[in-house]
């Protein structure tokens, strides 16, 4: 088998890449003055909560879909990353009650998106040595510390009943405040979504990317080569924490409110749906995972309580027909089709 | 006489009260070809093991060029210059020839996260160098026209090759082979063996294990054999064959 197809060279993928993002910036800006649809309110927060998980599930890709590591806690990093910036910009919480003093939250974001990946790094240190199970049980302990001090230690993060009235990001003097201008946050988040997907791609295809898809490859192998295995599991733990970290910065700015029920241990699960409903191990993939499962989560809210339950229907539907996500679709359908053609089906 | 770049010396393995390996010593001249033979379950692959990093020696040494190495991770090992393949095939199955070679150079590149991320010139720079010494070594190897192919759907015999070749690209200053002819035809072994010279006459040490008597007798210069951990006869191939030891080892006692 070879690697062919327009979408697979370098030329392809940059015009592909040109006309989805001038979609992505022109078609809001125009709902937003009636020119076509109507301007919703709500659907620039749906747009904003996809650019949030779409960030969350590549860092979970880098981890998961590159390196081979499962994750089932990164709903911790993204509690950190949410609390973590609350703490750092909120005037009656945390730095602003104990100093009087708070950080622009733009700042924070980025400052709790470095602190996360630290942590990251520090749990991959035993997380390092484990393998499937033993790293899924570790993982899941480590979202169960993180839930249980944000709904415990009321001192600091007010306990269940969460906080309020986050402040809302500015840049510059200008307000990215979610009541006067959602869309606005919405450019914010695709800046963010850009840079870091851009990010994700170089580091992928860089040594260390080549070092990470070895160690998922065959560990063994990727020693024998000169990869420090456990360092680049560490690296590639603190890299998806970091995103996840970030994105809950830009999660908790944008809602303006937060509190521990949104970090439990289903969130996690539902982060490795997204990235295996979309497809893991490239870079659209975690994109179409991200945007399926919010539509999805939204449309079912009269459903709520049946919501997990469709998700692993899903999941099944999705492991046991088409593995490689919805972005392997293409694949699956030209192989068919060549099958159909009597052509043959290269394997 | 030669310099010695190898030197082992009294290497033991306890698996659990089992001596795997039971103090061996021998010692490697650069620029040879050295063969390691032996029955099934004499302990070659595991001296491999210890030799390369993979396993930790119970006691005994290993010395590459005046230094000690027994204790190192492999990925250490492989920067010290010693790079190797396996018995049984440990390619990176879902990348392509051309990325596997890149992932072998890994020890002899530099670009650490942040090139990577910002794209510096020095990283692009450094990547350029690195494919066309990737395409150099599989042009080496006779592998130049399958770059773009997926290292899974080589045929064994090439996946083989491209082993060796993986290993070659870092540059190593010994190379050590395991069984690198099992499963070839006639054909494959004979462009091997020719292989397995031209790696000697770029300067390259080569430490092979093989079954396969005819190919080991045919290349190389001197031969260890193993039995049950121990050395039992170290020689050049003529010597070794001639060996009672040696003879009744493979072909049996008359018990």
């Amino acid at each position: 088998m070879k690697k062919n197809g327009f979408f697979e060279t370098k030329k392809g993928k940059t015009i592909a890449a040109a006309v989805i993002l001038a979609l992505l910036v022109i078609i809001p800006l125009l709902m937003d003055n009636n020119i076509i649809l109507k301007q919703n309110k709500y659907f620039y927060v749906l747009l904003c909560l996809i650019g949030i998980y779409t960030i969350i599930t590549s860092g979970l890709d880098i981890l998961f879909g590159y390196t081979g590591q499962i994750s089932f806690g990164h709903a911790g990093f993204f509690c950190i990353g949410a609390y973590g910036s609350v703490l750092l910009t909120h005037p009656g919480w945390g730095l602003g009650k104990l100093t009087g003093y708070v950080l622009p939250p733009i700042l924070s974001i980025l400052l709790v998106a470095c602190i996360t990946a630290c942590i990251g790094a520090l749990l991959a240190v035993p997380a390092s040595k484990l393998v499937f199970h033993f790293l899924s049980m570790l993982t899941i302990a480590f979202n169960q510390i993180i839930y249980l001090i944000a709904n415990n230690f009321s001192w600091l993060t007010n306990g269940s009943i969460g906080i309020t009235s986050v402040p809302a990001v500015t840049i510059l003097g200008f307000s990215f405040s979610t009541v006067s201008s959602k869309l606005r946050y919405y450019y914010l988040v695709l800046f963010f979504v850009i840079v870091l997907l851009v990010v994700k791609t170089h580091i992928i295809n860089s040594r260390v990317g080549r070092g990470l898809i070895a160690i998922r490859e065959n560990p063994t192998a990727a020693n024998g080569c000169g990869i420090n295995v456990a360092k680049y599991k560490i690296m590639s733990f603190a890299i998806s924490a970091f995103y996840v970290g970030l994105a809950g910065g830009l999660y908790v700015h944008m809602i303006g409110f937060v509190s521990p029920d949104t970090f439990i241990q289903n969130t996690s699960v539902i982060f490795i749906t997204m990235l295996l409903f979309g497809g893991s191990g490239n870079l659209v993939g975690p994109i179409l995972g991200a945007a399926v499962i919010t539509f999805i989560q939204e449309g079912l809210q009269s459903l709520a309580d049946y919501r997990m339950l469709i998700y692993g229907v899903l999941l099944l539907i999705i492991i046991l027909f088409q593995p490689q996500g919805l972005s392997g679709l293409g694949k699956t359908f030209s192989g068919l089709a060549a099958r159909g053609k009597g052509g043959e089906s290269n394997g | 006489m030669a310099e010695t770049i190898l030197k082992v010396v009294d290497l033991t393995i306890n698996f659990s009260g089992l001596k795997a390996v039971d103090t061996l010593n021998f010692e490697i001249e650069k620029g040879e070809i050295f063969g390691l033979i032996g029955p099934n379950g004499a302990g070659k692959t595991t001296t491999f093991n210890m030799i390369s990093g993979a396993l930790k020696p119970t006691s005994g040494e290993v010395w590459l060029n005046g230094q000690r190495i027994d204790g190192n991770y492999m990925y250490q090992t492989n920067k010290l210059g010693i790079a190797r393949t396996y018995q049984n095939i440990n390619l990176f199955r879902s990348m392509t020839v051309l990325e596997n070679l890149l992932v072998g150079q890994h020890c002899r590149l530099h670009s650490g996260l942040f090139p990577a991320i910002f794209r510096t010139p020095k990283e692009k720079k450094e990547e350029e160098a690195a494919v066309q010494k990737a395409r150099d070594t599989l042009e080496f190897c006779g592998l130049g026209h399958k770059e773009d192919t997926y290292s899974s759907s080589l045929s064994y015999g090439e996946q083989r090759i491209l082993e060796i070749a993986r290993a070659l690209v870092s540059d190593p200053v010994l190379i050590i082979l395991d069984e690198p002819a099992a499963g070839m035809n006639p054909t494959e072994k004979n462009s091997l063996a020719d292989l397995v010279k031209r790696i000697r006459a770029r300067g390259i040490t080569v430490l092979l294990v093989e079954h396969d008597m005819k190919f080991v007798m045919g290349i190389t210069d001197r031969i260890c054999v193993l039995n049950y951990g121990k050395r039992l006869a170290l020689g050049t191939p003529a010597e070794v064959q001639a060996n009672p030891e040696v003879i009744e080892a493979y072909l049996g006692g008359g018990d």
